[in-house]
């Protein structure tokens, strides 16, 4: 059933089609893959134009729609293109085990059903304007890095819980799926590829040319990129790099935090559910109390994190990914941003009023252009430091770190990617996104958000099977009066 | 809590494989722990060292593969090394007198397994090519031990010296600007 879904063979039908005999060709011109690769891609332009007859499109509009050209030279250039890691992203395999992968994962709902023939060829289409997504993981004496693949790059239905591990190990892998159900599209990224910001704009890209190739208008600007436009190499830039020397060089280290109680599951995540609210009605109450949207939604948090734990001292920390775009001018879409932990005494935890205050003076303390700096220098410092360590020493060592220490300090995450915007050409034929985080290696939740229009939706990716935390937050979120539907998935504890 | 389903419904996985693993792997560790003390107390020969290194050959090529990078050349490569040292441990422990001359075998017919697999699918492989410099590479430091005097000289030794420098040559003058690539991405530092 899997392999019909990716590889669905052309039909003797599709493959007397006189256009589709036409394209060949030209596709084969474009194209210098494996035989069984360029087989499946030239049925991909085969599927799609059985879709579009039988959606009544004219031929010349197929022809234009589907033009070879448009693949560009990437099908049939040699894979020789390599990116060593970004800093942030440097860890991530280091730090990674069997079944333990950091994934995170974003969604577009449109109002209308996805049509797999049309994603698969936007996919076809998009993947060249990002060639940093179109490569596979490898192992360098020293570091990991990204090598090219030239690849049919594939769309799956979706079938299990969000940010499961990838298989990234053959040669070619992709790291990255793009995952369709219904009337959304998924994508899932391994974070060696890119953060939040870069993931978004990958995910509106490639929605936008999906949105395309159905017969809608939509403009190339902002985050929608040309994806017949030449990639430019400030795209895929180190911007750690930018850093000037600082005085101090700090922010990695901190103590243990409180965790939530409750076995952690082995399916990570073993939930994800999603909090979708008022976007109006929620911004209108973080102001009455003072505070930002974040700075309301962390109190909301961590009076939650105070329910689901039986700890009854000890910190709860709150990691809040900062994105370091907003300081320096920088248009990659690798990794950009650091974090800072909001942190409160158990003791401290008390109403939603009081909280909002402490929590905004240490947004604004904590996550300044200078602590950043000082982070991202010692991310710097620290790289150079282990440049000449060989990977099979690091990686043990980075192993035990992550999984005992630097997890641990985090009781919980908030990510928040803000107000999603998208051309008003697009946002008529978008319903809302969501945003997915995957499984840290101790703590039992992980939440993120993004809004769009009038949706705001908190995304919970559940590591425990107990369902304290995010029933308190249900009711916090109800009780302030905030209109909350929940979706999801069932639970997948073992 | 009302929870409204907007995923696919859960499907049941045999999870006879997770289990066998499981079962393999408290096996595996179990034989670790278990044989090095029944040999110790039975003395004799040291034929547990063979069984650890078994033991964990088999853990790293199956039940515990690679996440990144297995392809058929490092994953031959890995196997040779994990059989190499398995000679190597049963002549010394066990049987001595024969790995000088089988371990050379093993080594050439690796490098013309992972030479062939490199050239026939060169547009899938060429980025692959790591794991058979190295290899190349232990083949020469072992002929070269060998003609030093430190391991017994045979005809297998002199085909695997010459056939690794051959190779090189030849990867050099056909190869040249993918093996410079390949070697510039794997050590890169920054």
């Amino acid at each position: 059933m899997l392999l019909a879904k990716k590889r669905r063979p052309i039909s003797e039908e599709e493959r007397q089609d006189a256009l589709f005999q036409e394209l060949v060709p030209e596709i084969r011109k474009h194209v210098s893959l494996p035989i069984d690769q360029a087989r499946f891609l030239e049925a991909d332009f085969a599927h799609a134009i059985t879709y579009y007859r039988a959606h009544g499109f004219e031929e010349s509009r197929i022809r234009s729609l589907l033009s070879p050209e448009r693949l560009g030279g990437f099908y049939a250039r040699p894979a020789t293109v390599w990116y060593p890691l970004d800093n942030a992203a440097k860890i991530y395999p280091l730090s990674m085990t069997r079944g333990k992968m950091a994934i995170f994962r974003m969604s577009v709902y449109l109002k209308e059903d996805v049509v797999p023939e049309i994603l698969q060829m936007a996919l076809t289409f998009t993947i060249k304007r990002f060639p940093v997504f179109a490569t596979t993981l490898k192992q360098g004496f020293f570091w990991y890095y990204l090598d090219s693949t030239k690849r049919r790059f594939i769309v799956e239905p979706e079938r299990s819980i969000p940010c499961q591990p990838i298989a990234i190990s053959a040669s070619g892998s992709q790291s990255f799926r793009v995952l369709y159900f219904g009337n959304r599209i998924s994508v899932e990224y391994f974070h060696v590829l890119c953060d939040g910001t870069g993931g978004l704009t990958f995910l509106k890209t490639l929605t936008g040319e999906y949105l395309r190739l159905l017969g809608h208008e939509i403009p190339r600007e902002g985050d929608v990129w040309d994806v017949d436009g030449i990639p430019d190499p400030s795209e895929t830039e180190n911007a750690f790099l930018r850093v000037e020397k600082q005085e101090n060089a700090s922010g990695f280290m901190g103590k243990l935090a409180v965790q939530m109680s409750g076995k952690r599951s082995k399916t990570n995540p073993c939930q994800v559910l999603h909090f979708v609210m008022d976007a109006d009605v929620l911004k209108q109450k973080s102001r009455e109390m003072g505070g930002t949207v974040t700075a309301y939604v962390l109190a909301l948090m961590f009076l939650a994190n105070k329910f689901a734990t039986e700890e009854r001292e000890g910190t709860v920390q709150i990691q809040v990914p900062v994105n370091l775009r907003k300081y320096y001018d920088a248009r990659t879409i690798r990794n950009f941003s650091l974090y800072f932990s909001a942190s409160l005494q158990l003791d401290e935890i008390s109403t939603v009023e009081e909280m909002v205050p402490v929590i905004m003076e240490q947004i604004r303390t904590k996550s300044t252009k200078e602590c950043m700096d000082e982070m991202m220098y010692a991310s710097v410092l620290l790289v150079r430091s282990l440049r000449f360590v060989p990977v099979f020493l690091k990686k043990p060592v980075a192993e035990a770190i992550y999984g005992f220490l630097g997890d641990g300090i985090v009781s919980n995450t908030l990510s928040n990617l803000g107000v999603c915007r998208v051309p008003a050409e697009m946002e008529a034929l978008i319903d809302h996104f969501d945003f997915v985080l995957g499984g840290g290696a101790v703590a039992r939740a992980a939440c993120s958000m993004v809004t769009f229009g009038k949706k705001a939706v908190l995304s919970v990716s559940k590591h425990t099977a107990d369902p304290s935390f995010e029933e308190r937050l249900s009711r916090l979120i109800t009780e302030a009066g905030i209109p909350l539907e929940i979706e999801g998935s069932e639970l997948h504890a073992n | 809590m009302q929870i409204k389903l907007t995923y696919p419904a859960r499907t049941e996985k045999s999870k006879f494989l997770e289990r066998a693993g499981t079962v393999l792997e408290w096996l595996s560790l179990i034989a670790c722990v278990s044989c090095p003390i029944v040999n110790y107390f039975v003395g004799g020969k040291w034929w547990a060292v063979i069984v650890v290194w078994s033991v964990y050959a088999f853990w790293s090529l199956i039940l515990s593969p690679d996440i990144v990078e297995r392809n058929i050349i490092s994953q031959t490569v890995k196997a040779l090394l994990f059989i190499a040292v398995l000679l190597a441990l049963i002549d010394y422990f066990l049987a001595p007198g024969w790995a000088h001359f089988v371990i050379p075998i093993l080594g050439f017919s690796g490098l013309l397994f992972t030479s062939a697999a490199y050239m026939i699918d060169f547009n899938r492989q060429r980025q692959n090519a790591m794991p058979m410099i190295w290899l190349f590479l232990y083949s020469l430091v072992f002929s070269e031990v060998s003609f030093l005097g430190l391991i017994r000289l045979s005809w297998p030794v002199k085909v695997l010296g010459g056939l690794s420098c051959a190779l090189i040559i030849l990867g050099v003058i056909a190869f040249r600007a993918d093996l410079a690539l390949e070697l510039k991405k794997r050590f890169h530092m920054d």
